[in-house]
C-alpha cells in the first residue's frame, strides 16, 4: 500500500558538535526529537545542463551533470523546552560556559562568538531523517549548523503560546543509508510555558510588562547569516561525483526583538522611542523545578538597547503598541547574554 | 565556580558561574577550561 504519513518522519540530531565537519556525530551524542514542522529537510542533488553553452547548433541541452549536494534548510519548529532551547542557543550563539550549580542541574551561559579569538566557524552537527524504515529513507546529513532561530511567546492557553523555530543549513555531506543506531527513545523535554515568562525594560523609563499585565506577544530572533555559496570552496570535497562544502561560517549576525503590548497610560514605549536612551531588556521564562532552588529556565539579556520603532494598532478590540527593539553592542557586556538551566549535561559542548 | 582562560595571556582565573561575572570575560574572548586547570596570574611580559 503506497503512501507514507508525514508523522512517520523521525528525526535525530547531534546535541554536541561533531569532532570535525566531515565526521558524523557518534550514536551516544544523538537526540531523537519530535517537531511541529512536518516538512522534511530540503536536501537536493543539484544538476546543471549545457543549454547555455554554444557549439552545439541550437539552444537545446544535450547533457546534464551532477554538480553539488545542497542542504537548503532543515525546518525545526518545536514547542519551547529548556533542552531544545539550550541546544539551539549553544549551537548558534557561540561561546558557552557550562557549570553545574547542583546535582543534576546544568547551567549554560552564552555570549556571541568572538571572531578574533574563536574564528567564524559554526559548530557542526549531524541531522538524521528516517522515513518509516531504512528502505524508504534513512539519511544522515553531516556537517549541518544552526543558521537562525526565533523564539515566539504569545498570549493564550496551550502549548502554542511558547515555540521556537530553528533553521539549519548544511554542507551536503551525507551518509545514505545512515549506518549508526537511530535512538529508540524520544528525548524527554520540559515545556517552558509562556505563563512563566518575565519581560522588562530597565532604563530612564522602567517598564515591567508582566507585572503591568500589558505584554501580548514577544518575538526574539538570532540569525548568523551563513552563506551557502561560501561553503563550496576550491578543494572543499566531492561525494558521489558532486561537490560538498567544507566550511560553515557566519557572516553578519543579527539579533532582533519585537513585542506587542496593550497601550498603557503615559505610553512608556513612545517616551523610550523619543528619548533614544539606552536601556537593558530582560526576557525570561521559568519552567518546572529541577531540584530545590533550580528550575528549568531561560534568560536573555540585551545589555544595551533602544526602541527603534513603535506603531499603534488593534488586537481583539484593544489598542496595542507594536514595538521594534534595536540591539546595540555594550562596550563591556557585548550584544546579549543567554543563560539557561536544564537537566541535560554537555549540550553544545564538544567532546 | 568555573575556570576561564585568556587565550592571549594564558591567565587562568576562577570565576563565579553567574552571567554577570562571566559575560565581560566571555565577550573579551576568555574560554572555559577544565576545573583541574590551576589558576594562574597573568604572565609577565619579558623585558
Amino acid at each position: 500500500m503506497p503512501g507514507v504519513n508525514e508523522r512517520e518522519v523521525s528525526v535525530a540530531f547531534g546535541y554536541r558538535p561533531q569532532a570535525d565537519i566531515a565526521t558524523k556525530n557518534v550514536d551516544g551524542a544523538l537526540w531523537r526529537k519530535t517537531l511541529l514542522s512536518t516538512a522534511p529537510a530540503d536536501f537536493q542533488a543539484v544538476t546543471e545542463d549545457d543549454a547555455a553553452e554554444k557549439g552545439k547548433d541550437d539552444e537545446f541541452p544535450t547533457k546534464n551533470d551532477l554538480v553539488n549536494w545542497a542542504l537548503n534548510g532543515i525546518p525545526m519548529e518545536a514547542y519551547l523546552s529548556s533542552q531544545f532551547f539550550t541546544w539551539a542557543a549553544a549551537m548558534s550563539v557561540g561561546t558557552v560556559v557550562k557549570s553545574s550549580p547542583a546535582a543534576g542541574v546544568f547551567q549554560y551561559v552564552m555570549t556571541p562568538q568572538n571572531p578574533v579569538s574563536a574564528g567564524i566557524d559554526c559548530p557542526p552537527f549531524t541531522f538524521i531523517e528516517r522515513i518509516r524504515s531504512s528502505d524508504y529513507q534513512n539519511i544522515a546529513l553531516i556537517g549541518c549548523a544552526v543558521d537562525s532561530w526565533e523564539l515566539n511567546l504569545i498570549n493564550g492557553p496551550g502549548k502554542n503560546n511558547a515555540k521556537i523555530n530553528v533553521n539549519a543549513l548544511g554542507t551536503g555531506r551525507h551518509e545514505n543509508p545512515f549506518t549508526g543506531t537511530f535512538p529508540a527513545a524520544v528525548l524527554e523535554e520540559t515545556f517552558l510555558n509562556a505563563g512563566g515568562a518575565s519581560f522588562a525594560i530597565a532604563g530612564a523609563i522602567t517598564t515591567n510588562y508582566v507585572t503591568d499585565r500589558t505584554i501580548r506577544s514577544i518575538k526574539l530572533g538570532w540569525a548568523k547569516g551563513i552563506d551557502q555559496n561560501e561553503m563550496y570552496g576550491v578543494g572543499s570535497g566531492v561525494q558521489s561525483g558532486a561537490q560538498v562544502g567544507d566550511r560553515l561560517e557566519f557572516t553578519n549576525r543579527v539579533l532582533s526583538l519585537s513585542f506587542s503590548a496593550t497601550l498603557k497610560q503615559n505610553a512608556p514605549e513612545l517616551a523610550q522611542l523619543l528619548s533614544q536612551e539606552d536601556c537593558v531588556i530582560t526576557l525570561g521564562v521559568t519552567g518546572p523545578l529541577i531540584t530545590a532552588g533550580h528550575n528549568h529556565s531561560l534568560s536573555i539579556v540585551f545589555h544595551k538597547a533602544r526602541i527603534s520603532a513603535r506603531q499603534t494598532g488593534t488586537e481583539n478590540g484593544k489598542i496595542v503598541v507594536n514595538c521594534t527593539v534595536k540591539a546595540l553592542k555594550h562596550p563591556t557586556n557585548g550584544l546579549f547574554t543567554v543563560t539557561t538551566k536544564t537537566n541535560v549535561d554537555n549540550i553544545g559542548i564538544a567532546a | 565556580m568555573v575556570k576561564l582562560k585568556n587565550p592571549d595571556t594564558g591567565e587562568v582565573r576562577e570565576v563565579q558561574a553567574t552571567p554577570e561575572a562571566l559575560t565581560p570575560l566571555m565577550v573579551a574572548g576568555w574560554v572555559q577550561v577544565s576545573d583541574d586547570t590551576p589558576a594562574t596570574g597573568a604572565k609577565k611580559e619579558k623585558k
